[in-house]
C-alpha cells in the first residue's frame, strides 16, 4: 500500500489488488459507498499491443505512431475498449463476487501511451429488482496527473 | 449521395472458449483468478471483419478517416454458455457527418438474447 486503503501501482503496469479493496466484499453496497482509487500502474506500448492482440481491436492509431499523428494525435493511443476493461478489472477486484450487468464508457480525451490509469469512483443509485441488490457506480478513469480520460458507469449486482 | 440515415448490419457465428476468455483476460493484464468473466469480452467480437465492414460501408465518404470509440455500452443479459455457437447481429447507422453508431446483440441460437452492445464511433479526421 502506497497510503491508506489503496492500492500500489503493479510491476510492469500490472494492477494489484488492495486489501481495503477485498475488505468490501460481501457488504451491502449503499448510496455514497466509494469505490476506492485503483491504481492500474503505466499502460505502455507493450500492454496496449498484448490488448490489440488478444482483442483485435488493433486500429493503427494504438499501435503505428505515424498513423497516430495522421489524424491530429501526439502519438499512439490507450485503446478506449483496455480503459473500460481496466474499469471493469478495477470492479472485479474490489467486489469480487459482484456480477456486472451494464457497464457503459464515454472517453472524454484521447490517453497517450504511457499513461499512468487510475480508477476508482462512488455509488450513486442502489435498488432492488426482482430480488437482486443493484448498485450504480459512477466512475472516473483518470491519468496519473489527476485528469479524467473516461467517464464510466456500471451496474452491478452484488 | 449522404450516407446519413443509413445503415449495414452483419450477423456472425461466434463461441465462448475458456481458452478465448483467458487470453483476453490476459491481455488486460488480469490476475486471472477465473472467478468472473471480463465483462467487456463481447466487444472484441466487434472488430470481426464482418463487423468493421459494416462500419466502413458506413464511411466511404470518408475514406481517410478512422473510426475512434466516443463511447460504449455493454449490457450482460445472461451468461453466454461456453463452446455453443451464438449468433452476433450488428447494425452500423451514419447518424451525422462525424459519427456511426453500431448496434449489436448477442444471442443463442434459439433466439435468446445473451448481451447487448452500443457504441457511437467518430470518424476522424
Amino acid at each position: 500500500m502506497s497510503e491508506a486503503g489503496k492500492p500500489t501501482s503493479g510491476e510492469a503496469g500490472k494492477p494489484t489488488s488492495g486489501e481495503a479493496e477485498k475488505q468490501t466484499t460481501g457488504e451491502t453496497l449503499a448510496l455514497g459507498h466509494a469505490f476506492p482509487d485503483h491504481r492500474c500502474g503505466v499502460v505502455g506500448a507493450a500492454r496496449v499491443s498484448a490488448y490489440a492482440t488478444s482483442s483485435g481491436d488493433d486500429n493503427p492509431i494504438h499501435t503505428d505512431e505515424a498513423t497516430a499523428r495522421s489524424i491530429g494525435l501526439d502519438g499512439t493511443i490507450i485503446q478506449g475498449m483496455l480503459l473500460m476493461a481496466l474499469a471493469d478489472e478495477a470492479l472485479a477486484a474490489w467486489r469480487p463476487d459482484s456480477v456486472c450487468r451494464r457497464l457503459t464508457a464515454r472517453f472524454a480525451r484521447p490517453a497517450p501511451t504511457g499513461s499512468e490509469v487510475v480508477i476508482g469512483g462512488r455509488v450513486v443509485k442502489t435498488e432492488a429488482v426482482a430480488g437482486a441488490e443493484l448498485a450504480t457506480l459512477r466512475i472516473m478513469v483518470r491519468d496519473g496527473k489527476g485528469a479524467v480520460l473516461a467517464m464510466a458507469e456500471a451496474v452491478i449486482e452484488n | 449521395m449522404s450516407l446519413v440515415g443509413q445503415s449495414a448490419s452483419a450477423s456472425l457465428t461466434v463461441t465462448v472458449t475458456a481458452e478465448a476468455l483467458a487470453a483476453f483476460a490476459g491481455g488486460i493484464g488480469a490476475s486471472g483468478s477465473g472467478k468472473r468473466r471480463p465483462t467487456t469480452f463481447p466487444i472484441a467480437w466487434l472488430t470481426q471483419p464482418a463487423v468493421v465492414d459494416a462500419v466502413r460501408q458506413m464511411a466511404t465518404d470518408r475514406p481517410s478517416s478512422l473510426p475512434v470509440h466516443e463511447l460504449q455500452t455493454i449490457e450482460t443479459l445472461a451468461e453466454a454458455p461456453l463452446d455453443r455457437p451464438l449468433v452476433l447481429t450488428a447494425t452500423a447507422t451514419r447518424t451525422d457527418a462525424d459519427r456511426i453508431t453500431l448496434q449489436a446483440v448477442l444471442a443463442e441460437a434459439g433466439g435468446t438474447s445473451l448481451a447487448r452492445l452500443h457504441a457511437i464511433l467518430r470518424l476522424v479526421p
